[in-house]
């Protein structure tokens, strides 16, 4: 991680693309043309952003349930999606009307939570609600292993870029570094404030966890919950050490109606973009330095920003946040007198100091 | 000073002491103690009967999408999957898996339609079943239910409520009835404190305090409104009720298998509480879990309490069916509205009462049906709306009241128990 050398500026936004729909999650496609956008509606949505008016193109569809982590193959233009239902596809992102390579309809029992793919590209690893973390081939969806089974939700997983080793982060804050190999637990970190127990219900702290690229250092990002009603807490970011896996750093980004970090991207230029979402109509689009306590961006005009995607020419991103006025008891009805549903507009950012 | 009549304060339980454990003064409970009567003979009548309830109280709104009519695949319907039961067709939430082997024992509505969708007036008004407006406040259910049945043959006091955090007697709920018929709430399942007889004061002592507190209350009375005389020795009364049976609070004395098949959260300690003040004879009690306002982050959230419910329903439903109490116990899951199919910002659903589920059983009620449907996103009724007040009907009827001729008497005014405009739900009684 360079931590010295991130320049500041002001993003500026460039333009926004309605959606019909909400989604989970936006990532660009490695070559850059695409975004793709995973939706509570089960489908994955595709814009060209190579034109100046993003241009939605064939969906890929097969997936049930929401659609809440997407990753790419490293070679190849393979992208990999997991959903709520327990379904992991693999899809060739280009075709205009994809079907899946090959999926895995009972990949998990129910919620997959997290998908990483590991430096090679050989292997995926999963991660899910009903406690189970496993590794598949990523070139056939076969199961390759399944690591011991967890208590609780397992809400975040990231393969090390040595691919010897696999970290996972449960509903109860458990950050757990097991041998890839083996599945033995080698260490193990809590942070007991990324859960939150009250009124027989336990609130998830944990939404992220990401090596940096050398693999030196292990991000554990969402928030420190302080309600389990509303969607309250103090996002948060522990910059862990992995050689000792002792904090290094924590980093935490606002008050109580900010809520948690959803969506966490390294720039090259040594800095984090993140977003956060809390109380209804709180948001914040935050870059940060790791070595600063503060942001040196701090965008508070978006409501509920849930996920973001890093353009890879480094130039652009694009914040996935929710309408306004997204909130409010009884039946809402448009003029026509149909039910209003909510949706996620993407504004894309540029990431270019202004010269 | 006769040494058996001494200063209270030597043995700790003094009529103040005790009085405040309940939770109110006799000032208080004597509040409103005007009103509320029932026909004589109806009363009498209904007072025999063995019938009990118990009410499941999901406080702040459980969402009907993530339980009993979940839309799986569209565009509201979440995250989560449905599930099959035991009932051909039918399915919930995958959120509830035991009670889905038990759908043949329940009658589910999928269509509630109420008026408010804000807490602080949809909880009274759900609770007291929605009656046309007189002019009057009108008891909480339980209240009600005190007052037209009274307790049963075991004495125990006929309205017990038990919920997280404090306790005490809340008056109020009983509205024009009278401070009598109030809720004696017991904080996380405890029994008010002070029940305990000191060692220094032996059994003989107590009765004789007992008779001369009752002859105080005889002269007390003499001078005072009957209504407020009442309430003032019902306090004295449910104390020594419940001093009698302390063994019914002693979580110890409860079988580990059964504090592992209800759960020991709150919410499971308390509903094995309830049926165990149900099977002591409790005429009405009521469990409150707390919490369900899913404003934000609502799959979480019911992914992480509805299984906790889903145990404690199951537990319940499987117990009375094996303590062969389904014939006299009537039993409620409910919340004040459910949630929004529209999902907010904080991934979250806000308060619904245009189209939200409930779920009952026991006494009365016929098995195995679900009444209603929904439009296929949710996002309203598509056939006949319920209100809270044909439900009132329908468990009235069920436990033995014709809610139709059935009245309060608020001193000459003849008062309906239940809304005169609507009626019983004939697909819901047996």
């Amino acid at each position: 991680m360079n931590d010295t050398a991130a320049p500041k500026f002001e993003p500026k936004e460039l333009k926004k693309i309605d959606t019909d729909r909400q989604v989970c999650l936006i990532r660009f496609s490695p070559c850059g043309q695409f975004l793709f956008g995973g939706g509570y509606d089960s489908i994955i949505r595709r814009w060209d952003m190579t034109v100046d008016e993003p241009q939605l193109l064939d969906p890929l569809v097969g997936h049930r349930g929401w659609v809440q982590k997407i990753e790419f193959a490293p070679q190849g233009e393979v992208l990999y999606s997991v959903d709520s239902w327990g379904q992991l596809c693999a899809w060739p992102y280009r075709d205009e009307a994809a079907s899946p390579i090959w999926s895995v309809e009972a990949a998990h029992d129910g919620w997959i939570r997290d998908l990483a793919v590991s430096a090679d590209g050989s292997m995926l690893a999963t991660a899910g609600r009903d406690g189970s973390v496993r590794v598949w081939s990523a070139k056939d969806g076969s199961l390759n292993k399944e690591l011991p089974q967890n208590e609780h939700d397992v809400r975040a997983v990231a393969i090390h870029p040595d691919g010897k080793s696999i970290v996972y982060g449960d509903l109860m804050g458990r950050i757990q570094h097991r041998d890839l190999a083996s599945g033995k637990l080698v260490r193990e970190i809590k942070f007991e404030k990324m859960h939150y127990y009250d009124r027989i219900q336990d609130v998830p702290g944990i939404y992220v966890l990401q090596f940096d690229e050398k693999g030196e250092i292990l991000i554990c990002a969402g928030g420190e919950p302080l309600s389990n009603t509303n969607h309250q807490g103090i996002p948060v970011l522990h910059q862990i050490a992995w050689a000792s896996l002792e904090t290094k750093r924590t980093q935490t980004f606002g008050a109580a109606k900010d809520g948690h970090i959803f969506d966490l991207a390294w720039h090259r230029d040594g800095y984090f973009a993140a977003v956060t979402s809390g109380n209804p109509g709180s948001g914040q689009f935050l870059l940060v330095r790791p070595d600063e306590d503060e942001p040196f961006f701090n965008f508070t005009k978006l409501s509920n920003c849930h996920t973001l995607a890093l353009h890879p020419d480094g130039k652009q991103v694009v914040v996935a946040a929710t309408n306004r006025n997204s909130q409010g008891n009884g039946a809402v009805r448009d003029k026509e007198g149909s039910y209003v549903g909510n949706s996620s507009p993407l504004h894309v950012f540029s990431l270019e100091a202004a010269s | 000073m006769n040494p058996q009549f001494c200063n209270s304060a030597e043995h700790g339980v003094s009529r103040r002491r005790v009085l405040g454990a309940i939770g109110g003064t006799t000032a208080g409970l004597g509040l409103g103690a005007l009103g509320g009567m029932v026909q004589p003979a109806v009363g009498e009548e209904l007072a025999k009967s063995d019938k009990q309830i118990l009410l499941l109280w999901l406080d702040g709104g459980m969402s009907q999408l993530e339980s009993w009519d979940p839309k799986p695949n569209t565009r509201f319907g979440g995250p989560l999957r449905s599930i099959s039961t035991s009932l051909p067709g039918v399915h919930i939430s995958e959120l509830m898996p035991k009670t889905a082997k038990l759908m043949h024992h329940l009658a589910t509505v999928r269509t509630m339609k109420t008026e408010d969708a804000n807490h602080s007036s949809g909880v009274p008004k759900i609770l007291r079943g929605h009656p046309k407006n007189r002019g009057v406040v009108y008891p909480f259910w339980g209240s009600a239910v005190a007052k037209v049945m009274g307790p049963t043959k075991s004495g125990l006091p006929p309205y017990l409520w038990v919920k997280p955090g404090s306790g005490g007697f809340i008056s109020k709920y009983a509205g024009f009835l009278g401070a009598k018929y109030g809720a004696l709430a017991l904080g996380d399942g405890k029994p008010p404190t002070n029940l305990v007889r000191p060692e220094t004061l032996s059994e003989q002592n107590a009765n004789e305090r007992r008779e001369l507190q009752q002859l105080f209350n005889q002269r007390y009375a003499a001078r005072r409104r009957k209504g407020s005389n009442e309430a003032n020795s019902y306090v004295y009364d449910v104390a020594e009720k419940l001093m009698q049976n302390q063994k019914l609070f002693d979580e110890s004395l409860l079988p580990d298998k059964d504090r592992e098949r209800y759960g020991k959260h709150d919410f499971g300690r308390h509903t094995l509480l309830a049926r165990n003040l149900i099977e002591a004879g409790v005429r009405f009690v009521q469990v409150t879990s707390y919490g369900w306002d899913t404003h934000g982050d609502n799959f979480n959230a019911h992914a992480s309490r509805m299984p906790k419910a889903d145990q404690v329903y199951a537990a319940l439903i499987e117990d009375l069916i094996d303590r062969g109490m389904m014939d006299n116990v009537l039993v409620v899951m409910m919340a004040e509205f459910g949630r929004t199919p529209r999902i907010n910002g904080s991934v979250g659903r806000d308060h619904w009462p245009n189209a939200w589920s409930l779920s009952m059983t026991g006494t009365g009620i016929k098995k195995g049906v679900v009444v209603g449907e929904t439009l296929a996103d949710g996002t309203d009724v598509k056939t006949e709306p319920y209100d809270i007040g044909a439900m009132f009907h329908t468990w009235y009827q069920a436990v033995g009241i014709d809610s139709k001729k059935v009245e309060f008497m608020n001193g000459t005014q003849p008062l309906p128990i239940a809304h005169d405009d609507m009626a019983p739900v004939k697909e819901l009684l047996a």
